[in-house]
């Protein structure tokens, strides 16, 4: 992990841990099940994971010019 | 929005005043969050961390994840907010969240991509989780999050109305010129 005041710069491995942590503290799975659920439209209407979706996002989003 | 690596940044800068001019704590912050050297795309989220809150001048937290990314366009490169989520909490952790706005680009089920979530019950409906429900409400800035929390949950503020509702005003008047609209529901 790389830091400024302003960034971070982390590597997919090192979001993969943060993901799987925040996953398994918040809803008992982890972060691979929790994205395998989002894939499959199958996430708990009450889960609290917005933000780890967002994150996932950032190492599996489509690229920059999709669009 | 016209996009290079420095729109990620002025996209933070003007993130960060609004919540400092309003109810952030003077420790609390925003960062960007890359991937690697990656520098076109990165989620707006807590110094403390991505996944912590935002410490507020009421005691509680709020807790932001803006995922920006650079499109290249005809106009040429764009900065889009992709997917964002604003949930104001209790606590640190998050266990007693109070309200949640989401903007998902790929929201689960049938869910609206823009939904408003609440933690509580309807005395009208017993037996119904409100927490379980999504309320459509397209996309919700933050200028419109620092309001509810200040007019309705009365959150301090770090400044005086006077000074802050005028910014708030302008920022998402610039905001709404541009900002995609989302359907309640799924296209297909």
């Amino acid at each position: 992990m790389v830091e400024t005041a302003t960034t971070v710069e982390y590597t997919a491995a090192e979001l993969r841990v943060v993901i799987d942590a925040a996953a398994r503290a918040r809803v008992g799975v982890s972060g691979d099940e929790l994205l395998s659920r989002h894939a499959a439209g199958r996430i708990e209407p009450d889960w609290d994971v917005s933000d780890l979706l967002i994150l996932a996002d950032l190492i599996d989003g489509p690229p920059a010019n999709a669009g | 929005m016209a996009g290079d690596e420095n729109s990620l940044h002025a996209f933070r800068l003007l993130a960060s005043r609004l919540l400092a001019l309003t109810v952030a704590h003077p420790s609390a912050g925003l960062r960007l969050h890359f991937l690697e050297r990656r520098r076109d795309r990165a989620v707006l989220a807590s110094v403390a961390g991505p996944t912590a809150p935002l410490r507020l001048l009421d005691g509680r937290y709020l807790r932001v994840a803006v995922s920006l990314r650079l499109f290249d366009t005809d106009e040429g490169r764009r900065l889009k907010v992709v997917e964002s989520s604003c949930q104001y909490q209790a606590d640190e952790v998050g266990k007693a969240w109070i309200v949640r706005y989401d903007y998902l680009r790929s929201a689960s089920g049938a869910h609206p991509p823009g939904h408003l979530q609440l933690n509580g019950r309807l005395t009208a409906v017993p037996g119904v989780e409100v927490g379980r429900l999504h309320f459509p409400t397209g996309r919700v800035p933050l200028e419109a999050v620092i309001r509810l929390l200040v007019e309705e949950f009365g959150v301090p503020t770090n400044e005086e109305a006077e000074l802050w509702r005028p910014v708030l005003a302008e920022s998402e008047a610039a905001f709404q010129a541009i900002a995609h609209r989302p359907l309640s529901g799924p296209a297909h």
